[in-house]
């Protein structure tokens, strides 16, 4: 028969990447304004973003708080008229609070840019903090926290965090239900006062926004006589906890989560990007080791991954899944089994030649359109970075060798270093 | 405007290309015409379950996974009730892997007794981590079995029971491959930095070879006219009371489609729509609402969900949302309502644009429901629809008859 051909066709390697250029405006208050002007619809997506995180607030759902109350009212319009009039232009509108930052992200056709920038001006400028707002949002959020603390993966999830950072670290405090009642309205009006200044903002635009985009932007975001210097606060170094395994047992559960996990560094430290090799072969793609040990050799599990997440003044690398309940140790076991081989045997060098062929397309993936290499360069100027990061990242994967990374498994992925949170059964 | 190009291969391979010049990638999807409701009644969650060893390999290719990420590829695959759906992204030039690799595994998979063994472990782990683990979790479980009586809707995806996963053998399974994988019986779409001359080359080349199968004709039993409510309460350790309401409504392809889903838009799309105002914001009854229809192939279900507020009881919650619909099917909307959830629907559907993948995904299931072109009639025909249109739907689909109502409670605690 024809074609039962198991000899693959050629293929081509990735020989490099196109970054999208990014356009470096100032507003007339000197507010950065990052464009990258790309993408074949007339879709535009603005990213504005503030120094109004968890870290700034101190307390756990301050940040947060403050931020969905902005959608919730104005000096001109209350909470249903903001919707009523986002939701007629079909434009998507919503508030994400991170750590050292929130942002305000929108979506829409781009001939409605000048309505969207309107509406989102006076969201961050004069939001009104309605009372009834503000006691149903807490009531709702309250029902949510309640709802997501039976779930396995969420009660091992915020453990984790505690166990790695310490309880009272700014990254490892975890909410609770006492912070409902701590919290009030005056302290939001507050952080919006002094978080939401108008120089304070950094603004990320993508997509086809036409040629009225700066005076646009000018006039609603660019007045202010304020001066503002982005500035870090430095934090306290992690305490991660004495025990190293901690067992949250949930009557019923019929699968237990897993985290384990260490503090780790940022993305300017040298071995962050080689370590994101080994994190790939150990647990970041569908055919990594631990994929293929836990889920398609025992069959313990739907999935497991690992991942590195750099964080401004630290970083986490973890693993996480949701095991057969019975099965817990078994899959403890076998993922230090797959950290201990990676320090012992040289990782094949044809299963290094697929993973960074499999990097390579990765950020390939990443880097196709404005709306998601936009994300990327969000992140990055967080950092202070820009595209050169991820340059270097293209010549250490060409360049990594496997000595290089069983050398880093035994620097990096000794066991006592790692931290084992566990809930279900 | 979505421009694309349609050739069908003599052993009836359908083969749909859409040519975009902005991406280096390429997303090849191919379709089968076989979901949950093609399965046997006792030998449920078969179609899912066969999804996953789709990966295992062929006496071909030991592993379907490696060469895809040996050319920096990434593929996935989901099963629903009336389809299954395999697909690869990669760079385009390297386009003809995908064609190798899923013309080979639709001749003929390696079925192995240790494939099928650790397969059946994973899907009932997924089973455990989707549906039983979950707060909530069951309620698709349930609420099927309650609204069907007959058609094969009644079972998820997942399946009806963990034990028909448990006792799937490998004839049942080789069974199942000859009678549904063939090429007569599946779209291939690619989307992406290519040419419609270079997919249909590739494809004449790669699965030009496989024979077409005799696959039979689907007689599924037709769910009757339902003449009566139907209720169900549950206690589960949930932290609130939870409600489910479906109804019976139209299938994916009924011109009454589009008034349909604007009227589930109408009740819960977006934070201006009606539940969300008058339920949770003036009301103050739910913590969270829902509407939502299922476009499927048969017959399928308008869904209306709602999470309870504490202290608030099971009645009022109940009859809160009746009178909403009730409003509805009474008045219809008011003519600056129909124009906003149009607008939605109209930048959702310049959204969905963007991406090469989900461009490929809307096309294959839109020529095998009948024909590609409908992707681009479906602007207008949203355009047309009248506020007349959606009262005479909700009048329709609301009646007290027709609804199957869950009651998903807290355990009471000793």
């Amino acid at each position: 028969m024809a074609q039962t051909n198991s000899k693959a066709p050629e293929f081509k390697d990735i020989e490099k990447i196109d970054f999208l250029p990014v356009e470096q405006h100032r507003l007339d208050n000197q507010v950065p304004v990052s464009v990258l002007r790309a993408g074949s619809q007339d879709v535009t997506k603005i990213d504005i973003e503030f120094p109004a995180g968890a870290i700034q607030a101190g307390i756990p759902l301050i940040a947060s708080t403050t931020a969905n109350l902005m959608l919730e009212g104005t000096r001109q319009k209350t909470s249903v008229e903001i919707s009523e009039k986002i939701d007629f232009l079909g434009a998507y509108l919503n508030a994400q609070t991170y750590h050292h930052n929130t942002v305000f992200t929108f979506l829409c056709l781009s001939r409605h840019l000048p309505q969207m920038l309107e509406i989102l001006n006076e969201i961050i400028s004069e939001p009104s903090f309605p009372q009834h707002e503000y006691e149903l949002y807490l009531q709702k959020k309250y029902e949510e926290f309640v709802f997501e603390g039976e779930k396995v993966k969420t009660i091992a999830g915020r453990k984790f965090g505690e166990t790695i950072f310490g309880a009272d670290h700014p990254y490892g405090k975890q909410l609770n239900a006492d912070h409902f009642k701590q919290i009030t309205l005056g302290q939001l009006k507050d952080f919006h006062k002094n978080n939401y200044k108008p120089e304070m903002a950094r603004i990320f635009v993508a997509g086809q926004p036409g040629d009225k985009l700066m005076p646009l932007l000018n006039k609603y975001f660019g007045h202010s006589s304020g001066k503002y210097q982005h500035t870090d606060f430095s934090l306290p170094n992690p305490q991660p906890s004495k025990e190293r395994t901690i067992n949250i047992r949930k009557e019923g559960a019929m699968q237990t989560a897993l985290r384990i996990g260490r503090p780790l560094f940022n993305n300017h430290h040298p071995d962050f990007i080689p370590l994101q090799i080994l994190n790939t072969i150990l647990g970041g793609y569908f055919g990594s080791r631990l994929m293929t040990s836990v889920r398609e050799e025992k069959g313990l599990t739907y999935g497991i991954g690992s991942y590195i997440m750099p964080l401004k003044q630290s970083g986490i690398w973890g693993i996480s899944s949701e095991v057969s309940g019975e099965s817990r140790d078994k899959a403890i076991e076998a993922i230090f089994e797959e950290f201990r081989i990676l320090q012992t045997d040289l990782v094949p060098q044809e299963e290094l030649s697929m993973v960074k062929r499999y990097m390579m397309g990765e950020l390939l993936r990443n880097f196709d359109g404005p709306f998601s290499t936009a994300d990327i360069y969000r992140t990055l100027q967080e950092y202070d970075m820009d595209f050169g990061f991820y340059e270097k990242m293209i010549n250490t994967i060409r360049n990594i060798s496997h000595t290089n990374i069983r050398d880093l498994a035994i620097q990096y992925l000794k066991p006592e270093d790692f931290r084992i949170v566990t809930a279900g059964m | 405007m979505i421009k694309y190009f349609k050739h069908t291969l003599s052993n009836g391979l359908r083969v749909v290309v859409h040519p975009d010049k902005t991406t280096p990638m390429v997303a090849v999807n191919l379709l089968y015409d076989v979901g949950a409701r093609d399965e046997d009644p006792d030998k449920t969650g078969f179609a899912h379950l066969f999804e996953h060893l789709m990966f295992g390999g062929t006496l071909n290719i030991p592993s379907y996974d490696t060469p895809v990420q040996n050319v920096g590829g990434e593929n996935n695959a989901w099963t629903s009730n009336d389809f299954t759906n395999y697909y690869v992204t990669l760079p385009a030039t390297n386009l003809e892997t995908a064609f190798w690799l899923e013309a080979d595994r639709m001749r003929e998979l390696d079925f192995s007794d240790k494939s099928l063994e650790v397969q059946r472990k994973v899907v009932i782990e997924e089973f455990k981590q989707r549906y039983l683990n979950q707060p909530y979790g069951d309620i698709p479980l349930l609420i099927r079995n309650l609204a069907y009586k007959v058609h094969p809707y009644r079972w998820p995806t997942i399946g009806k029971d963990i034990s028909h996963i448990e006792d799937a053998t490998l004839n049942d399974v080789k069974d199942f491959f000859y009678k549904h994988y063939a090429p007569n019986n599946a779209v291939l779409s690619v989307a992406g930095n290519v040419t419609p001359e270079q997919v249909f080359r590739l494809a004449e080349k790669w699965f030009g070879p496989i024979a077409a199968q005799s696959v039979q004709q689907r007689k599924l039993p037709q769910e009757p006219r339902q003449t009566e409510a139907r209720q169900l309460t549950v206690e589960r350790d949930v932290p609130a009371p939870y409600i489910q309401m479906v109804f019976h409504n139209g299938k994916r392809t009924d011109k009454e489609f589009y008034a349909d889903d604007l009227l589930s838009d109408i009740l819960s799309n977006g934070p201006s729509a009606r539940m969300f105002q008058s339920l949770i914001k003036e009301q103050r009854l739910f913590s969270d609402v829902n509407a939502y229809i299922a476009g499927d192939r048969d017959p399928g279900l308008f869904t209306v969900t709602g999470r309870l507020m504490p202290e608030v009881s099971m009645e009022k919650a109940e009859s809160a949302i009746r009178s909403e619909l009730v409003k509805l099917s009474i008045d219809g909307p008011s003519d600056y309502e129909l124009q906003k959830v149009k607008n939605k629907v109209e930048s959702n559907l310049v959204f969905g644009e963007i991406h090469y993948l989900n461009k490929a995904m809307n096309l294959a299931q839109f020529e095998l429901l009948g024909d590609a072109e409908e992707i681009n009639r479906e602007p207008e025909r949203y355009r047309a629809v009248t506020a007349d249109d959606v009262k005479t739907v909700a009048q329709r689909i609301f009646a007290p008859e027709n609804c199957s109502t869950l009651y998903y409670l807290p355990q009471k605690k000793n």
